[in-house]
């Protein structure tokens, strides 16, 4: 199944990649197929690894193997670990082939070949992709929470609660700003809020102290505090 | 309990076997009190004390790779298994694992985890309902093969409401039900005190704890009052202490306790 979910993870990228990269362009292949493959893939193993505690005949055996609470939680840990540089390798490793195709199949002699050229390179893993990789970490500490929590179905049901916290974090800064601000238009929570200042439209930030606060514990208090749920939750594992 | 023993676990479904079981081996923490095997607390699972338990639940897993890599996977482990035991109990089971164990039937599966779990070697082995989805020849199999492998440093624990599987096998009975230890005494001090017998008519008797029609008469247990040792019948035993527990206690009044 691990493995399994590995493969799926691969497959998937591919497609979209190539669905996305001839219904739209390569920039939103690159970021569609990524987003999907490495979040999903990664939530969906998340949810797996642990999995097998949750039966009574798998979840006997793991629990009883002669090997401490902390050595069986960093096999888990180290299998999304080796998803991690696996996928990021083989992304790189299509992305590249893909990006490199494109370039050699442009005419040099086309008037406007530089500019095609410069129009399409390989998705880069730092600047924008860097947001993806901390909602990467903590989906994917939370679907582990999920699933020592849930012991059937866990990807559905923790993916299902992922998804109402995200709602209710949404609904909860809509209603708050609606309040706060007089003229308030629309608002994206931990981030900004837009508000009717005259004829135009006025952003208003974060404050700068409090968006530190704000990425300090999404990019590493938040995955900790799970990872360590996580661990805890094995320690306390009944069957 | 005592080293060297083989407990027969009995009660009716729901009484608490196999959680009884799950709390020895860590699976399950008790919800009061505190769990002590071999001086350490189950629900630690320190690897040193998960070396010297081996728990086989009712339902088995086995992972989808050959015997060979099962033994190569999962014996360094545990430091006292033996290849060359576990081999010979794989034959004498009549389990010839070829390709991967999960293409073997629920029985075969069950047994190569009992040949696996005997070869470990291990001080204290818990069965749940281990003759559940084995044939008859296997049953037979199953009683001679633990009965060959208790040791002077073993202790055996098997859970069954399968009564006739553990005749002549065990030397400990233990009777459960609703999370109560009816019963805990040896054999040998069950015959001595109890009696087995089939009569032509019912005595009308206070010290009667059980009885039940059959072919010859009635078949009655009672308080042995003479010196002869009958054979003990488990399935009557077992409905005497559900019947009388109180008077049950009064006969054994030692070791009878809340679990």
């Amino acid at each position: 199944m691990i493995l399994g979910s590995f493969a799926l993870a691969c497959i998937i990228t591919v497609l979209i990649y190539f669905l996305m990269k001839s219904i739209a362009n390569f920039e939103i292949a690159q970021l569609f197929s990524f987003t999907i493959g490495f979040i999903g893939g990664g939530g969906l193993l998340a949810s797996l690894v642990f999995a097998y505690f949750g039966d009574a005949a798998n979840g006997a055996s793991f629990l009883t193997l002669p090997a401490s609470n902390f050595e069986k939680w960093l096999c888990g840990i180290s299998i999304l670990v080796v998803f991690i540089l696996v996928y990021l390798l083989f992304f790189r490793g299509i992305d590249s082939l893909l990006v490199s195709q494109y370039h050699k199949g442009l005419n040099p002699l086309d008037a406007r070949y530089r500019q095609q050229y410069d129009s399409v390179f390989i998705l880069s893993f730092t600047g924008e992709a860097e947001a993806l990789f901390i909602f990467f970490a903590n989906a994917i500490a939370a679907m582990l929470v999920g699933s020592l929590y849930f012991n059937k179905v866990s990807f559905i049901k923790a993916a299902l609660v992922i998804c109402m916290i995200y709602v209710l974090v949404f609904v909860l800064d809509h209603m708050v700003n609606a309040l706060v601000f007089k003229d308030y238009l629309k608002s994206f929570a931990f981030h900004s809020v837009v508000v009717k200042n005259g004829n135009e439209d006025g952003v208003v930030d974060l404050p700068a102290q409090a968006k530190n606060i704000y990425d300090i514990t999404c990019t590493y208090i938040l995955p900790a505090l799970l990872l360590g749920i996580s661990f805890i939750r094995l320690k306390e594992k009944e069957i | 309990m005592e080293k060297g023993r083989i407990y027969g676990l009995l009660g009716k479904n729901g009484a608490g076997k196999s959680t009884f079981l799950k709390n020895l081996g860590g699976l399950v923490f008790p919800s009061s009190g505190r769990i002590s095997v071999f001086g350490e607390e189950p629900r630690k699972r320190r690897p040193a004390f998960l070396q010297d338990i081996y728990l086989i639940t009712e339902e088995v897993y086995v992972p989808s790779i050959s015997s060979t890599q099962y033994a190569r996977l999962y014996s360094p482990f545990y430091p006292r298994f033996n290849n060359q035991q576990f081999r010979e109990y794989l034959e004498k089971l009549e389990v010839e694992p070829t390709g991967s164990l999960k293409s073997l039937s629920f029985g075969q599966q069950k047994k190569f985890i009992i040949a696996f779990a005997l070869a470990c070697n291990t001080s204290l082995l818990l069965l749940d309902e281990p003759t559940n989805g084995l044939d008859i020849p296997s049953k037979a199999q199953f009683r001679r093969l633990i009965a060959s492998v208790l040791t002077e440093e073993r202790t055996i624990i098997i859970s069954t409401h399968q009564t006739r599987d553990l005749e002549n096998l065990i030397d400990n009975v233990l009777i459960l039900d609703n999370g109560k230890i009816l019963l805990h005494e040896s054999i040998d001090q069950i015959i001595h005190k109890m009696s087995f017998k089939i009569l032509k008519t019912l005595p009308d008797d206070r010290e009667v704890f059980y009885s039940e029609k059959t072919l010859g008469g009635y078949a009655v247990v009672s308080v042995n009052n003479s010196q002869d040792e009958d054979q003990m019948n488990l399935e009557q035993l077992f409905n005497a202490v559900i019947e009388k527990p109180l008077a049950i206690k009064q006969l054994f009044p030692s070791k009878s306790s809340a679990l």
